[in-house]
């Protein structure tokens, strides 16, 4: 199957001529691909009426999943005519009755792939792809995922203050508690903003007053941001009966 | 059908001028010259449109120089309800967006029941923050246009299992939906097709010995079959 690309134009206006290019498809061997240009979607946020515009902007995006979805899942040799072909957007390209007019799809003399999209979305529509931005890893999952390691197997997870306490009025969840060994390890988040960091070091204050024979552990992440850094070296100062500890000390203790 | 009194025509640097703009701000695409042909089927098509409470894309016709223009509303965003479009409504979260659904499938009854047009009717999606259907029959200025020619599933396009898989949340009000539509179909209604096709001297033969075959019993029954064992195929 030959490589072909197709631009798909929004109609703004039926009085002039205008046409917005709002997104390239390209097809080829190994599937079609799709690119919605971001800054002609923000240009036609201003043109239409705010509901049009967010079901015109939830139809593109639900065409480019399907599409995603579609080259991803082919893994077998092509039996049939691919869905996405050339004679298909074709036929789509006479369709000139709706708003979204899909122009008569172009051969490319190469390999369609993720860079010659990329390549073509430059040179047709003048943007470069965002790479997929990393999302930052999130302290409590990772905190998570070590309180079920297997040697903290003989400690109990999640555990309410309130259950060993009876005199206790507020339930402050404990991550790891152990009635034998007299541990409780709780860890705190200090990439949150600050009044959430001051409620969970409240919290260990609370479980530090209440369980007077436990010895407990307050677990963190070496905060980045100079307010939580303060606050830390605040508590670390006034509560000197908790063991502090980061995450690596924590996990070479037990 | 209104006359339109235009406001201003489009300009154009690529093709002829071919939209008009009225007083009350409404586009209107110039679509081909109105002949009585026309006239008499937009007649036919509306009448079937506003009985079975179906919405209809608005149509007016525009004089210049003494030649009538046949014209049609054009929406802000509309979609042509296609399979190409199946990303519309492929899933349940998607489908609860359309406001009436129910109009989808009346408007391939009508193309079944009433065979008579030169083609299915056209179906699109507009857009908006709830998506409506909106239908309209493609009228053609051809002299034969309007023939008795019945359909079957497949030619309405309705044994594509994309297009199928629509009516997937509303499968079980099919039955419901269908007798509504044979409840509106009365014979009060045939008569006041007749008294209108009667208005039109030239053409009311030809016109009604091809609409007068959608009325026989027969074909009605085949009509009401058909679409019950296209209903059946959802259980």
């Amino acid at each position: 199957m030959e490589s072909f690309y197709s631009i798909i134009y929004f109609k703004t206006n039926a009085l002039n001529d205008e046409l917005l290019s709002v997104a390239l498809f390209t097809g080829g061997e190994q599937g079609p691909r799709m690119y919605v240009s971001s800054k002609r979607m923000n240009l036609l946020k201003f043109l239409l009426a705010p509901e049009v515009y967010l079901s015109v902007k939830r139809n593109l995006n639900y065409f480019q999943e399907k599409i995603d979805k579609y080259r991803q899942d082919q893994n077998e040799l092509l039996l049939f005519d691919p869905y996405y072909s050339k004679e298909e957007l074709e036929r789509i390209s006479q369709e000139t009755l709706g708003t979204f007019i899909y122009s008569l799809p172009v051969s490319v003399n190469e390999w369609m792939d993720e860079e010659l999209h990329e390549k073509l979305v430059f040179s047709l529509l003048g943007e470069k792809m965002n790479k997929q931005i990393k999302t930052s890893r999130s302290f409590m999952l990772s905190w998570r995922n070590t309180c079920n390691l297997s040697k903290f197997d003989h400690f109990e997870k999640n555990k309410l203050l309130t259950e060993v306490n009876k005199e206790a009025v507020i339930p402050v969840k404990m991550d790891l508690y152990n009635d034998d060994s007299k541990i409780v390890v709780k860890g705190i988040d200090f990439s949150v903003s600050e009044r959430l960091i001051y409620a969970k070091l409240q919290e260990v204050r609370l479980l530090a007053s209440s369980l007077n024979e436990f010895a407990i552990y307050a677990v963190y992440e070496n905060p980045e941001n100079p307010e939580a850094k303060d606050l830390l070296l605040h508590f670390k100062n006034k509560m000197k009966g908790i063991k502090w500890m980061e995450v690596e000390q924590f996990l070479k203790r037990f | 059908m209104e006359e339109l009194k235009p406001l201003t025509i489009s300009s154009s640097s690529v093709k002829k001028p071919t939209v008009l703009l009225t007083h009350d701000f409404r586009k209107f695409l110039l679509h081909s010259p109105l002949t009585p042909e026309m006239i008499l089927t937009e007649k036919i098509s509306s009448m079937l449109f506003s009985q079975f409470k179906i919405p209809r894309i608005p149509t007016g016709f525009f004089k210049l120089n003494n030649k009538s223009y046949y014209c049609e509303e054009q929406f802000e965003s509309i979609l042509l309800f296609d399979e190409w479009n199946s990303f519309a409504w492929d899933e349940k979260r998607k489908f609860n967006q359309f406001v009436r659904p129910k109009v989808l499938f009346e408007l391939f009854l009508i193309d079944l029941f009433f065979p008579v047009f030169s083609t299915v009717t056209r179906k699109h999606i507009v857009l908006g923050k709830k998506c409506q259907i909106i239908g309209k029959h493609n009228l053609s200025p051809d002299k034969n246009a309007f023939i008795f020619s019945p359909n079957t599933i497949s030619s309405i396009g309705l044994s594509n299992p994309v297009i199928k898989r629509f009516f997937e949340p509303i499968k079980n009000e099919l039955f419901t939906i269908l007798e509504e539509f044979l409840v509106l179909y009365h014979d009060k209604f045939t008569a006041d097709l007749k008294f209108q096709i009667s208005l039109y001297p030239e053409l009311r033969n030809s016109y009604w010995d091809n609409l007068k075959k959608c009325f026989h019993d027969e074909f009605k029954n085949y009509c009401i079959f058909t679409i019950q064992n296209f209903i059946y195929t959802y259980k």
